[in-house]
């Protein structure tokens, strides 16, 4: 009787705690492409800037994040605090999904958007930076400063990481989910498409709003992926 | 095509991905410590007895150009290693101390993700360091320093990298996934920074940093070996229930 107490209860914790780690990868899958959309879409140099700030190099950049509305700024500062958390995690839920029936991609998926989620360290504090150096003032120093951290051979890496990771993330861990039948094909489909609607398209045209339309896509494709999470056994 | 030989083929393509996982992640847990432990000595930001932004700053000033360039190329391999190390870690006492690696997981997520923000802080602070002995540069390193977002990313780093690995290591322990040498080495290892406060006015940083992380390192070794063993089945979690862990007698500790 106690043993079989024991055993049950046993039983109960641990499935609790796969609910939770379950739990835990929905809300990652669903609010990373959320939180991309409302950065974007707060960019302080505009939400149609592409790379936002599209223009480190320019005084313009630290005029734009000195006149933004402080309750706005504070919103953006925030998400640029959680998004080096939910974006890696949201690519690795969205592979665990396809892991069992789509293995290669779904592990190809997962480094590349994990190389690409992790660049977000980098972004938050290069955001950071330019928003405490346009508290002190609006210096010509600043610009120089500016020109040569973007030029830094650690920063381009970092971008060129993220540029390639989180595309081809999507692009493969989109087919990986098509190939699994982890979820419905129209929402792999939109995961899929995102990728060349914000990379090739959106940058050579300066149009942000590509960007923001782009995670629109993958916040619709990942809403039956989070769900398919909760429900998954594994 | 014959489908059992299809099946048989795509079952043969399923276990090699599964085995390239397993020697990727053991590769990690012990590269990440080790690339750490790299950086720690190279980075000259570790060099003084005191430190802060302003002191990175005047100590970036003296070193070389190729201490710079290597630290941060090893840098920017640590903040990809480590958190996969310590996360895959955890993961092997996931099944027999299920909630005690969820929480040491929780804590590494949340302190070392960020940890790229610190290679750009450093970047930054070369790049001000190159351009001169302005006093602007100080003021702008302090205030960067001292914003919300990296005063928060301070903060969490300490919780990922001291009670993190240390409850990776009671985690360990409890599931028995790893020797008990290996798993007090972990847990030891980094909460002796605490005591840099009694000692710092007199042993470089640099030293205390690397006593901290040499345990982990060698505590990770076996880790590593364990996950060789264990094997990956897709979309799991936790380490499959057919196959026993070093010690396994089939029930959770929690």
């Amino acid at each position: 009787m106690a043993l079989s107490h024991k055993v049950g209860q046993q039983r109960v914790d641990d499935l609790l705690y796969r609910k939770l780690h379950r739990m835990f990868f929905a809300l990652c899958i669903v609010l990373a492409p959320l939180a991309l959309i409302l950065w974007f879409g707060l960019c302080p140099t505009g939400a149609n800037d592409a790379a936002c700030p599209d223009q480190a190099s320019s005084l313009a950049v630290f005029a734009a994040f000195r006149a933004m509305n402080p309750q706005l700024m504070q919103i953006f500062l925030f998400l640029n605090l959680i998004i080096p958390y939910l974006y890696p995690l949201s690519y690795v839920g969205l592979g665990l999904l396809a892991m069992k029936r789509s293995p290669w991609l779904a592990t190809l998926g997962i480094i590349c958007g994990f190389a690409a989620g992790v660049v977000w360290g980098v972004i938050a504090d290069s955001i950071t930076m330019l928003f405490s150096m346009a508290q002190i003032s609006l210096n010509p120093l600043f610009v120089t400063v500016e020109h040569h951290y973007y030029s830094a051979w650690l920063i381009l890496t970092f971008g060129a990481f993220w540029v390639v990771g989180h595309l081809f993330g999507y692009v493969f861990l989109g087919i990986a989910l098509l190939r699994a039948r982890a979820v419905p094909r129209w929402a792999a489909w939109l995961i899929i498409v995102s990728a060349p609607l914000m990379g090739p398209i959106a940058y050579p045209a300066h149009l942000g709003i590509l960007q923001i339309f782009g995670f629109v896509l993958v916040l619709i494709g990942s809403v039956p992926a989070a769900f398919a999470m909760l429900r998954s056994r594994d | 095509m014959n489908p059992v030989i299809h099946r048989s083929q795509q079952k043969q393509a399923i276990s090699v991905i599964y085995r390239v996982q397993r020697v990727f992640l053991a590769l990690c847990i012990v590269l990440g410590p080790a690339f750490v432990l790299a950086t720690v000595v190279i980075g000259p930001g570790y060099y003084s007895t005191k430190n802060g932004p302003v002191v990175a700053l005047a100590l970036t000033r003296t070193a070389s150009t190729i201490q710079l360039q290597l630290s941060t190329i090893l840098g920017v391999i640590a903040t990809y290693l480590l958190p996969v190390s310590l996360l895959a870690m955890a993961w092997l006492a996931m099944r027999r101390a299920p909630w005690w690696a969820s929480i040491a997981m929780l804590i590494v997520f949340i302190g070392v993700f960020p940890l790229p923000a610190f290679v750009a802080q450093s970047a930054l602070t070369w790049d001000l360091a190159r351009m001169g002995s302005n006093p602007l540069f100080a003021t702008i390193a302090q205030r960067f320093n001292d914003d919300g977002v990296m005063s928060y990313y301070n903060a969490a780093f300490i919780l990922g990298t001291i009670p993190g690995p240390a409850l990776v290591g009671i985690a360990l322990w409890r599931a028995r996934a790893v020797p008990v040498w290996a798993a007090v080495l972990i847990i030891i290892g980094r909460p002796l920074v605490f005591l840099y406060p009694l000692v710092g006015s007199f042993i470089l940083a640099v030293y205390i940093q690397f006593i901290s992380w040499l345990p982990l390192f060698i505590g990770s070794i076996p880790a590593a070996l364990v996950v060789l063993k264990v094997p990956i089945t897709g979309g799991q979690l936790v380490p499959d229930r057919e196959v026993p862990l070093p010690g396994d007698t089939g029930e959770s500790r929690e």
